[in-house]
């Protein structure tokens, strides 16, 4: 597919969106009992689960405990179903060990650490429909659950993508548009401090474009920060009435 | 800042500036110093406290109950798992009065049953698995475990079955009783004032 | 405080509840949680549906592929379920490979769709000996507070009634699949089993669509499967023992639930074909 197609003369993106337009998201945190935090978030098609356990001991082999930090554990994994074609394996793949690296890594940088030493703290994702982004919405999803875990954080995290077609710079990419062969920046930021945490680029474009393509992402980033910052003081207000109700 | 602004109910998020750390600011719980700023690290609400020494203290109370590890010192309460004349294995329940989602795993070695004739412990006579105990948190141990200590008067068996069933009531400090069959049981029992043992278990002393 | 006593002595605390036949949920010995079903909500899936009972949440997605009919058997098509616990689902699941309980929980919905309980396999196929639908049922457990096989049958049948396929027919004597991929259809000889866990303690309490921690307190486990009025399927794993009387029991109890579920079924899926 060409450029041609993801772009119409008129400006407007394949799913009728403004280059910097994003995608809707839907975000619940606190929806199972068990977890110690979690979240549910959709941007546009792409759905993800993600929940949090712990501080906790460190579990499997010891070797992983750090003495004046906690561990902090991730695990991403795409359900069969997410996906036009059925996966075989959720988890356990090179993509999806890629994918849980990264985001340990993420939130090592983000979760005070220091606070909980040689304990582990279990950040599990789940993909359950797939429309790309998926990374995205996994690490915002994740930073969600870990707020509702009331895991302390130096910043929030999140997270955003940006393509380039036609020399215009596209926010938070979809599935059509990814498989259409455009490029993909993937940017994780931590929004206060504006520090980049992440950042991952498939495909090739002219360094020129770089700069633009780079902002576009951080301020798509920054939108889904004050997006999902008021969804946690709502979340915040609602559980606050709730309990002066009781 | 006057009365008014702190009644406000104040919301702020991860990483949300509060205000400049200075002599009269201090941070409390739920917030850390950036960049010579009190910045909150949890999604919650801001509770302002004015202290003695006329500085305020800045905290940020998130919905849920702060989560703890046990750290060097404190009053914890745990379950004898496992006990070898060397040591007795612990599962740690609560940490002073919060209860822990999960257990964590603790070691009490023999010479830290109590704080006198230590050559003398015999742990058959001082624990046995399934005990509820009170212990202090000695230092983080090796990577497998917390070492526990039980040596004060306030620290030891707290709860304990008899071999018939049925909880036992302290008769002197190193002996406990079953109410029904009056068999007696050797413990290292914690000096509870028996009308507040429910109250001592929760807060930990 | 009640939190610390049912730390410390969690059977003790439990035992205290049952004496005044009362749950620490509030629930009456048999009385079962709050069920909800949505159907439909995956668009990448054939047909899915997520059921909610009480805590326990579970998902499951179909995914529908064409193969040969295994040769013993030319004329049935096949339902693969797969449940899985992902280590999401509980803080006592560890990662790894499935373990215990996904495994007998898988077996168990195996037992069911090989014994014709479920559906009639012929009606997935499409041309005897050649071709056959495949559908993978992946049961996803994304909060497990008890009761799994419950979930796990409900958001099943659930979702083969969501079930949407292109219609394919087999072309004689060009030897191929024709299809077409804008029409597609349903099934609708999917059979209404409804299994009921009830949780067994020693002293001859029963308790009925019990949560994690329940079934962790209880001597025994029963489920039961029923259709309608009548009984497909009974599973008791060893534990403590059950009498005649207590069985007559559970079956009516499943009988009530079994008519709560079924109007929740037929109410989740008019409300998603409306959508369509």
């Amino acid at each position: 597919m060409s450029g041609n197609e993801l772009l119409s003369d008129q400006g407007l993106r394949i799913d009728g969106r403004k280059p910097n337009e994003l995608r809707r998201i839907r975000c619940s945190l606190g929806i199972f009992s068990q977890a110690d935090g979690s979240a549910y978030l959709e941007q546009g098609n792409t759905k993800v689960l993600a929940a949090v356990y712990g501080p906790h001991e460190i579990r499997g082999s010891k070797s992983k405990a750090l003495h004046d930090k906690a561990f902090v554990n991730c695990q991403y994994s795409t359900a069969t179903f997410s996906m036009g074609e059925r996966k075989r394996r959720p988890r356990g793949d090179r993509k999806s060990t890629e994918m849980s690296t990264h985001l340990e890594e993420t939130f090592a940088a983000a979760i005070r650490t220091e606070l909980y030493p040689r304990s582990q703290i279990d950040i599990f994702v789940e993909v359950l429909q797939a429309d790309g982004g998926n990374y995205t919405a996994c690490v915002n999803a994740a930073m969600m659950a870990l707020v509702d875990a009331g895991v302390p954080l130096k910043d929030t995290v999140v997270s955003c993508t940006a393509s380039l077609v036609k020399d215009v710079p596209l926010v938070d990419v979809n599935h059509v548009e990814r498989s259409g062969g455009s490029p993909e920046l993937v940017v994780s930021i931590l929004p206060h401090s504006g520090e980049i945490v992440y950042m991952s680029l498939t495909q090739r474009f002219h360094i020129d474009h770089l700069s633009k393509v780079l902002d576009t992402a951080i301020k798509g980033c920054k939108d889904i920060g004050a997006i999902l910052n008021e969804i946690m003081k709502g979340h915040l207000t609602k559980l606050d009435t709730s309990l002066q109700a009781s | 800042m006057t009365n008014k602004e702190s009644d406000k109910c104040l919301i702020c998020t991860p990483g949300q500036r509060i205000c400049l750390s200075d002599n009269q600011y201090i941070g409390g719980a739920g917030t850390y110093t950036r960049q010579g700023y009190i910045t909150s690290c949890l999604a919650g609400v801001v509770k302002v406290t004015s202290q003695h020494d006329k500085r305020i203290l800045i905290e940020v109370r998130s919905g849920k109950e702060q989560t703890v590890v046990p750290s060097a010192g404190d009053v914890v309460t745990a379950r004898v798992t496992q006990i070898n004349p060397r040591w007795a294995r612990c599962a740690i329940l609560c940490v002073k009065d919060i209860v822990l989602a999960e257990p964590f795993r603790g070691q009490l070695r023999k010479e830290d049953v109590r704080a006198t004739e230590k050559d003398r412990v015999e742990m058959y006579k001082c624990f046995r698995p399934n005990d509820i105990i009170l212990a202090r948190v000695l230092s983080l141990g090796d990577a497998h475990s917390y070492v526990l200590s039980t040596a004060e008067n306030e620290l030891g068996v707290v709860i304990a079955y008899s071999e018939e069933g049925t909880p036992m009531v302290p008769v002197g400090w190193q002996e406990m009783q079953c109410p029904k069959t009056y068999v007696k049981e050797l413990r290292k029992v914690a000096k509870v004032l028996p009308e507040t043992i429910s109250n001592e278990n929760a807060t930990g002393v | 405080m009640a939190t610390d006593h049912k730390t410390l002595q969690p059977l003790e605390f439990y035992k205290t509840f049952l004496d005044r036949k009362s749950r620490p949920d509030g629930r009456k010995l048999l009385e079962f949680r709050k069920m909800t079903l949505n159907a439909g909500s995956i668009g990448t899936a054939d047909g899915s549906a997520i059921v909610k009972c009480g805590n326990t949440t579970v998902i499951c997605g179909i995914k529908a592929e064409l193969a040969a009919p295994e040769r013993e058997e030319p004329s049935k098509g096949f339902i693969i379920p797969n449940v899985t616990l992902p280590s999401l689902c509980s803080s006592q699941i560890k990662s790894g490979p499935p373990g215990e309980t996904a495994q007998a929980a898988t077996q168990f919905i195996a037992e069911l769709v090989n014994n014709n309980i479920i559906m009639d396999l012929e009606t997935l196929c499409i041309k005897v000996s050649k071709w056959a639908w495949v559908l993978h049922c992946d049961l996803l457990c994304i909060n497990l507070d008890g009761s799994l096989l419950d979930a796990c049958v409900m958001a099943l049948v659930a979702a083969l009634k969501n079930l949407k396929l292109p219609i394919v027919s087999y072309d004689e004597e060009m030897d191929k699949l024709i299809s077409n991929p804008d029409e597609k259809m349903g099934f609708d000889t999917i059979k209404q089993p409804v299994t009921s866990t009830f949780s067994l303690f020693d002293n001859g309490i029963l308790i009925s669509d019990p949560t994690f921690e329940e079934e962790q307190l209880a001597a025994g486990l029963t489920s039961i499967t029923m259709e309608g009025t009548s009984v497909t399927h009974m599973y008791k794993p060893g534990g403590c023992t059950l009498d005649e009387k207590q069985v007559k029991k559970l079956i009516q109890q499943s009988e009530l639930k079994t008519k709560e579920v079924a109007r929740l079924i037929e109410e989740a899926c008019s409300s998603s074909i409306a959508e369509r």
